[in-house]
């Protein structure tokens, strides 16, 4: 080959060679170097993490599987405004059905968003509908909604869950992180509508709903319960009232109501009451609890063993502790009466004798120990610790505590506290927890199994026996009206002032009973306590009645039988 | 163009092209094989495709059966609610159980 030639084609391959390394450098630059950014970039543009499964919030049943919240199905109706080829027709066949203005709708629809949200919530029938009708560009997104089908049933111990999918209050509240679903994500490539495209095979993912929670709440309980609390209310005049009826052998509360009320399928109604009705009264609401406190001194100054039901003391119809003159709101004294007495007569002066008898250590060391001045640890949101001020607190005590604290006056604590207090006492002195889930499932078959926790052993069984028995005798001569026929009741009534600035309201009281039976193996214990009742102030002539009627409708449904009986079979007629 | 390339060219002497047999049954062995492989290959993307395809079907169904259960379980207990159970026991003229008789054990029972 002639030199010209060859020097040309060896120019032109170096120019090539020159070129084709250019590229391979671009291109390693590329591939290699930057290889993580770009690689980053591509996916970015066609991988993102979409949901693609919303499994509902965790059910609530009462113990015996009836359901008391579950989760029922809405839509969300949604446009893509770009896809939307006829505006007016879309628009026309939207409004009827979401009572909507057709205007408004094609408005929307011509709008330059890529988005566009047009109705949420609708129910299921009309988004059924939507979804029915096939329209070009409109999306029918399936929602929960929460539901509740026994309403307003047990709404304070359930709670409520809102539109974000948060509980508050109640169960739902305390267990919201247990009862929330287990979102389905899924990374991979998505469609310009963030719909999954289906290049590789996923990964099956089961959609998993928050956990189940059974209560130890019977349904039918509650709703005798609440029949009773309203008859009550209506009946005395009350301005509201709780009551709670718990199983002493466990601490498993099997109903807790209050007044007023709400339902929760339509909770936001009552945001405009001031103040709403959400919060719990039974653990959330204090209390001056009055004379049913007198069952926590008499057990604590007999457990002492510094008197017996027996022993005796001059009671002259009044005392000063502390620079305050205690008296007995009977008017009775001048003579000689039993400890027993204390609780049979409720004698004020009588508790404030055995406190001071005790010494501020002594007796205060019982009332913490029966869980008063601290929450009970219950498993319902909200629970306030009560009020309960101490010899050793210099702002707050004041030495007259002494002896008012001993008939309940002084201090405040919820009716749940003071429910656990008497049932530590017809519990042969063994505070357990109280608490009303029985048990949780798991969507993984995992099944957590609430057991009575025993608390503290706070008094003796002796003395616990004791107790009890002087409790029977309050019911059997002094408060006959709380009494069932076939079984025995221990009881103990209170009267309580309302505080208010400045003293005591002279006119309004709390009036409360607590009992339990059937005596000596008692299985149910309740607190009816109602708030200033207008018929009379006195807790015999209100509270007492409730508590009789409520106990032998309950006795009867839950098959309790009379004291001291076998039962062979039971016929109701 | 034409004047770059006979710039380039020209000078050069032409060579006949010219493959063994062998050669060309190498090449045609190899887009054989490729042709092969690549046919499997998208045999089977688009049976992956279609299978991820049938997973996402049967995932949606999943959930509409899901939500449809919960529905009919809460539709369920509104029938079954402690009101609706009283309204219909009224309306059959059913009350609440006044007295309760216990049967007492005897001997020889």
């Amino acid at each position: 080959m002639a030199e010209g030639p060859r020097r040309r084609l060896k120019l032109v391959a170096t120019m090539l060679i020159g070129l084709v390394a250019m590229l391979v450098a671009q291109l390693a630059q590329v591939q290699i170097v930057d290889h993580e950014f770009y690689e980053g970039w591509a996916i970015e543009q066609r991988e993102r993490t979409i949901v693609i499964a919303d499994p509902p919030r965790g059910v609530i049943r009462d113990r015996d599987g009836h359901l008391l919240a579950g989760s029922e199905v809405m839509y969300s109706i949604e446009a893509d405004p770009v896809y939307v080829v006829d505006t007016t027709g879309v628009a026309v066949a939207l409004g009827p059905l979401l009572h909507m203005p057709v205007t408004q709708i094609e408005r929307w629809l011509r709008s330059d968003a890529l988005w566009v949200q047009i109705a949420s919530p609708v129910s299921k029938e009309t988004g059924e509908q939507i979804a029915d009708l096939g329209l070009q560009g409109i999306k029918v997104k399936p929602l929960w909604a929460r539901a509740y089908p026994e309403n307003s049933l047990a709404s304070h111990v359930i709670g409520f869950c809102n539109v974000q999918g948060r509980g508050f209050y109640g169960v739902e509240g305390f267990y919201d992180a247990e009862l929330q679903p287990k979102q389905v994500e899924y990374r991979g490539p998505v469609d310009p509508a963030s719909e999954q495209v289906p290049w590789t095979v996923a990964p099956v993912v089961l959609p998993k709903a928050g956990d189940e929670l059974i209560l130890t709440l019977d349904r039918t309980v509650q709703a005798l319960v609440e029949d009773e609390l309203i008859r009550a209310v209506q009946e005395y005049g009350a301005q509201g009232g709780t009551i709670i009826v718990m199983d002493p052998r466990t601490f498993e509360l099997l109903a807790m109501a209050s007044l007023p009320n709400y339902d929760p399928d339509r909770y936001s109604d009552f945001y405009v009451l001031a103040p709403p009705p959400f919060e719990n009264p039974a653990v959330s609401k204090l209390y001056e609890p009055g004379s049913v406190f007198k069952v926590v001194t008499v057990a604590a100054a007999l457990d002492t063993g510094l008197v017996t039901p027996e022993t005796t003391y001059y009671d002259q119809g009044w005392i000063e502790v502390g620079g305050a003159t205690i008296t007995n709101s009977s008017g009775e004294g001048g003579r000689d009466f039993t400890v027993s007495d204390i609780l049979i007569h409720s004698l004020n002066v009588g508790a404030a004798w055995l406190s001071t008898h005790m010494g501020p250590d002594t007796f205060y060391r019982y009332v913490l120990a029966f869980g008063f001045g601290r929450p009970t640890g219950v498993d319902l949101a909200g629970e306030v610790p009560g009020q309960v001020w101490l010899p050793g607190d210099y702002v707050h005590w004041h030495d007259s505590n002494r002896g008012t604290n001993a008939f309940g006056q002084g201090m405040a604590v919820t009716p749940l506290q003071m429910i656990t207090a008497v049932a530590t006492v017809a519990n042969d002195g063994a505070r357990l927890r109280p608490h009303i889930v029985a048990r949780r499932n798991t969507p993984d078959g995992v099944v957590y199994t609430c057991r009575p926790m025993v608390e503290a052993q706070v008094i003796s069984p002796r003395t616990a026996h004791m107790v009890t028995e002087i409790m029977v005798r309050t019911v059997e001569e002094h408060v006959r009206r709380a009494q069932v026929a076939g079984y025995r009741i221990a009881g103990k009534t209170g009267t309580a002032q309302i505080p208010v600035p400045g003293g005591y309201d002279k006119e309004g009281t709390i009036a409360s009973f607590i009992g339990f039976g059937p005596v000596p193996d008692p299985q149910l214990i309740i607190l009816v306590k109602l708030d200033r009742t207008k018929t009379s102030p006195w807790a015999s002539d209100t509270a007492v009645p409730t508590f009789q009627r409520l106990a032998s409708q309950l006795f009867m449904i839950l098959d309790i039988p009379p004291s001291g009986t076998e039962v062979a079979e039971a016929v109701t007629r | 163009m034409p004047d770059f390339m006979q710039w380039v060219t020209h000078g050069i002497k032409r060579g006949r092209f010219e493959m063994d047999r062998r050669t060309v049954l190498c090449l045609v062995t190899s887009v054989i094989v490729l042709t092969l492989v690549a046919t499997f290959y998208l045999l089977l993307v688009s049976r992956t495709a279609a299978r991820g395809r049938h997973i996402q079907q049967l995932q949606v169904e999943l959930f509409r059966l899901q939500r449809e259960n919960e529905q009919l379980e809460v539709d369920i207990a509104r029938e079954g609610s402690v009101a609706r159970l009283r309204e219909r026991a009224e309306a059959l003229g059913l009350g609440p159980a006044e007295q309760l008789e216990f049967l007492y054990l005897t001997e020889g029972h």
